[in-house]
């Protein structure tokens, strides 16, 4: 489920670098939490495919900060407030409109679901898939 | 930077030093990059163990490769042919992007004395994309951003070796040619530099017949 998320990003962020939408949302402070729960969460880097993840995550980052340089700002940014703060959501507010309560208490990992909303908003995901999972 | 350190394998390395070389192509956003201070030393080795990773880590023992690596690299579909094509290519982009990051630092001064060290230097000509990575200057691209630098000319001007190969390959019919003829024509035109490396001016002076838009001292 979490490598189905990332990696329909990854394949946005691939075909549109200089799209705003997902930078607004927050994309870059979401990746970078990614990398460092991949880094410091060991066991959960090695459950499902979640291997996947930190190599998408950084490829994201890659992709959004190679043609503008404003993205690259934001990433700047979103990296130091990730290493200050990292358990601040800044797009809390988009998850609470999109994630149901069920959803949001089951997984312990909002920042996969703030992928998983954003990607259900973008109209990459079908519904279908989320509820099953 | 932890995906740059090594904290995963060289696929993530790959993809951090991508975004990184990234972030650090804008004057807005490297002094953020530049403020990890291990960063240059780290983009530099990576630059000369690239190839040697990917091998000893990957393509050396077929039934050791991991499973999310041969996914990644192949997207899935392809064999074990497949799999050491796409390896090939990533260690070159490994490398290529590891110089593009080293050459976003090459631009500042006081960056110079780290990249300009006689091993490190040496190894630049020899570092080409190949024709996976036609598309990056790569190792000649970052000598041609010292070689424009008074700081930089003197270490290049020093290596016998790093002169034979800019003549080498200003002579060739490699796509970066000009590149090479560039660092030349700066050598030549520096004071400081030029005695040095004044036994090119007649492998210089014949390319200069054959390249009619190059104009030898100005």
């Amino acid at each position: 489920m979490q490598v189905l998320a990332i990696s329909g990003l990854w394949n946005t962020a691939m075909a549109y670098p200089n799209d705003p939408e997902f930078v607004e949302l927050g994309v870059f402070e979401c990746m970078a939490q990614l990398i460092w729960k991949g880094i410091q969460n060991r066991q959960w880097l090695a459950q499902d495919q979640n291997i996947y993840i930190p190599y998408y995550a950084a490829h994201i980052i890659g992709s959004y900060t190679m043609n503008r340089e404003e993205f690259a700002e934001e990433a700047v940014r979103a990296g130091n407030i990730s290493q200050i703060e990292r358990k601040k959501v800044s797009i809390m507010g988009f998850l609470l409109v999109f994630a149901c309560d069920h959803f949001f208490f089951l997984s312990a990992d909002m920042m996969l679901l703030c992928c998983i909303c954003v990607l259900l908003k973008k109209g990459c995901l079908c519904i279908q898939v989320l509820y099953l999972h | 930077m932890e995906l740059l350190r090594g904290q995963s394998t060289w696929v993530e390395q790959r993809v951090a030093v991508r975004a990184l070389g990234h972030l650090a192509t804008y004057d807005s956003t490297f002094p953020a990059v530049a403020a990890y201070r291990d960063i240059l030393e780290l983009a530099i080795q990576l630059a000369i163990d690239a190839v040697e990773i990917v091998y000893t880590h990957f393509l050396q023992f077929v039934d050791k490769r991991l499973s999310y690596h041969c996914d990644l690299l192949t997207r899935g579909m392809g064999g074990l042919e497949m799999e050491s094509r796409k390896a090939e290519e990533w260690a070159s982009q490994l490398q290529c992007w590891s110089l593009q990051l080293v050459n976003c630092f090459a631009f500042k001064e006081e960056f110079l004395p780290t990249i300009c060290q006689a091993d490190f230097l040496e190894q630049l000509p020899c570092m080409w994309g190949g024709l996976v990575n036609e598309s990056s200057p790569a190792g000649l691209g970052v000598l041609r951003t010292i070689c424009y630098q008074r700081l930089g000319r003197l270490p290049v001007a020093e290596s016998p070796c790093i002169i034979d190969a800019l003549c080498n390959i200003a002579r060739s019919s490699d796509d970066w040619q000009y590149m090479a003829v560039d660092c030349l024509m700066w050598l030549l035109q520096d004071s400081n530099t030029r005695l040095k490396v004044k036994r090119l001016f007649l492998s210089l002076s014949t390319l200069c017949t054959a390249l009619p838009s190059c104009q030898l001292m100005n």
